[in-house]
């Protein structure tokens, strides 16, 4: 026969166990969902990075009084005016640049050639004739095939990101909104028994996440507007598509500066024959890696992921092989989530500092 | 079904009143005005707890206060020094509706609880932690600084009331020094 207080504690205990299995359920469920629906995990984040973006102004704003839905709507308001100002301003110049990107790309394809024939004469001679390649064949194919369908696939898309694009602020409205009370309505289905240790440890993650975000960002503006200023002062041809090309790619931890600075540097190499401008356009990359690097990282990025840098590699490697580009970019805060969250476990666990 | 309904909206509405009530009540959020009240409500946690369940052990990371909206909590900390295991905890307090308790962890870095809580009885508790804290002071810093000065208020008057016993601890023992100086 059990005791009372026994028979009392088997019954909290079940009580709990079936809070922790709905709560775990739940965020599982949500998980599944965000994965298995097309586009809604790329929205999401997207989502999620607007209203990092935008919440302190919205939070700034609500402190004078304003309502909360109110002082959304104002940022939202002048954030889409100023982009749609900045997009109509920049359109001209866009497509100008893809449309002589587009005109020029067969010449850029027999430059490419070109260049890889004189690398390949180079290895001839210096070997002696031992090693003897011939590329040009197979790379002429290669290129053709792959620039006219860039060129084909680049409306595709566009338009299969617009659902993206539509989807996000949209989402990033209603987590500005009402964020805050789905955080609470999920926090009741938390046992009571790990209630402060979750609400902890999502507080925790949420602001490192945000300012990860934000400086990632900040990141990439400043490589951005260091190559577009870099390019016009050169100056060097399709400056604006370089500068958006290096900002975007440099999102992507490690790897994202290679990608970035590749098309300028082929382009170069393609287009010009002089060492100098190749020289140039190489410094550009180097001058914006090197504010980043030695400024901003050490700043910004370094106090908020505390990550060492072979973990870094790993996790964006794992990150590309199972996300693709998306992956790559999730994967620091991912792993940085993970870490705060072992640390706070372990340290609830054992009572003592981690 | 539409019954169900119904009570879950009463039934939520009176518990919103409820906790509006107990916020207003409660020292930290006394000079909050009725609409400040009504902000602060959307920041709190309703949590309840069953008979004899821990709503926190002493040397757990704390992250909030507590205050008593129903029921009973029993203070208790652990003597170290003893070796029976039933002796170990000693009472403290007990608290109840209106009271609230575990108010340093809003402002220390990484503290940890000097005492354990556990419910005597069904208890509802409403949690104010310091993710709210940060919450108000960025959305509504004017909530913000009215909880602080209270909060500050509580802390110092804790602090002067731990001193005063520290203060007539040691006379007491000063006093049985004197009275049997052969020991």
């Amino acid at each position: 026969m059990q005791t009372p207080a026994r028979e009392r504690n088997l019954r909290l205990r079940h009580h709990q166990w079936i809070k922790m299995v709905t709560f775990f359920g739940a965020l599982l469920a949500g998980l599944v969902v965000l994965i298995v629906i097309k586009n809604l995990l790329l929205s999401v984040v997207i989502a999620i990075m607007i209203t990092y973006i935008i919440s302190p102004l919205v939070s700034y704003i609500e402190g004078t009084g304003i309502s909360r839905i109110i002082a959304i709507l104002i940022v939202y308001c002048a954030v889409s005016t100023i982009l749609g100002l900045a997009i109509w301003a920049v359109t001209p110049l866009l497509i100008d640049q893809v449309t002589l990107l587009r005109g020029r790309l067969p010449d850029y394809v027999e430059g490419t050639v070109r260049l890889f024939d004189s690398i390949a004469v180079n290895i001839e001679l210096f070997s002696g004739g031992i090693l003897q390649v011939n590329l040009s064949s197979h790379l002429r194919k290669w290129l053709t095939e792959q620039s006219s369908s860039i060129v084909e696939v680049l409306p595709g898309l566009l338009s299969s990101s617009a659902s993206v694009l539509f989807l996000s602020p949209i989402i990033g409205f209603f987590i500005l909104k009402d964020g805050h009370l789905f955080f609470r309505e999920m926090l009741r289905l938390v046992p009571n028994n790990i209630f402060e240790l979750t609400l902890s440890l999502q507080y925790q993650i949420s602001e490192q996440i945000a300012q990860y975000f934000r400086a990632r960002l900040l990141e990439a503006l400043i490589v951005g507007i260091v190559c577009l200023i870099g390019f016009w002062i050169i100056p060097f041809p399709f400056a604006f598509l370089l500068a958006v090309f290096a900002a975007l790619a440099n999102l992507i931890p490690y790897v994202g500066p290679l990608f970035g600075a590749a098309p300028g540097i082929i382009l170069a190499l393609i287009n010009h024959s002089s060492g100098f401008t190749i020289l140039m356009v190489a410094l550009v990359y180097l001058i914006a890696q090197l504010i980043d690097n030695f400024l901003i990282i050490p700043l910004v990025v370094a106090r908020i992921v505390n990550l060492h840098p072979l973990t870094v590699i790993l996790v964006v490697i794992l990150g590309a092989q199972t996300l693709g580009l998306l992956g790559m970019f999730i994967s620091i805060p991912l792993a940085s989530t993970i870490k705060v969250t072992f640390r706070n476990v372990y340290s609830h666990l054992t009572d003592g500092s981690a | 079904m539409v019954n169900y309904l119904w009570d879950n909206l009463f039934k939520r509405n009176s518990r919103d009143a409820e906790i509006e009530t107990v916020i207003g009540e409660n020292y930290i959020f006394k000079s909050l005005t009725k609409v400040e009240l009504s902000f602060v409500k959307n920041l709190v946690h309703y949590r309840v707890y069953k008979p004899d369940e821990r709503i926190f052990t002493q040397g757990e990371l704390g992250v909030g206060m507590y205050i008593v909206v129903s029921g009973t909590v029993n203070i208790t900390v652990e003597d170290h020094h003893t070796l029976d295991e039933s002796q170990r905890d000693i009472f403290v307090t007990r608290l109840t509706r209106g009271d609230f308790f575990g108010e340093i962890s809003l402002v220390e870095q990484t503290g940890r609880r000097t005492a354990t809580a556990v419910a005597a009885d069904e208890v509802i508790l409403l949690g104010f932690f310091k993710p709210d804290l940060a919450e108000a002071i960025e959305r509504n810093p004017r909530i913000g600084v009215k909880i602080l000065m209270r909060l500050g208020e509580v802390l110092g008057r804790r602090l002067k009331e731990t001193a005063e016993r520290f203060t007539e601890v040691k006379r007491e023992l000063k006093e049985l020094a004197n009275a049997d100086p052969g020991t």
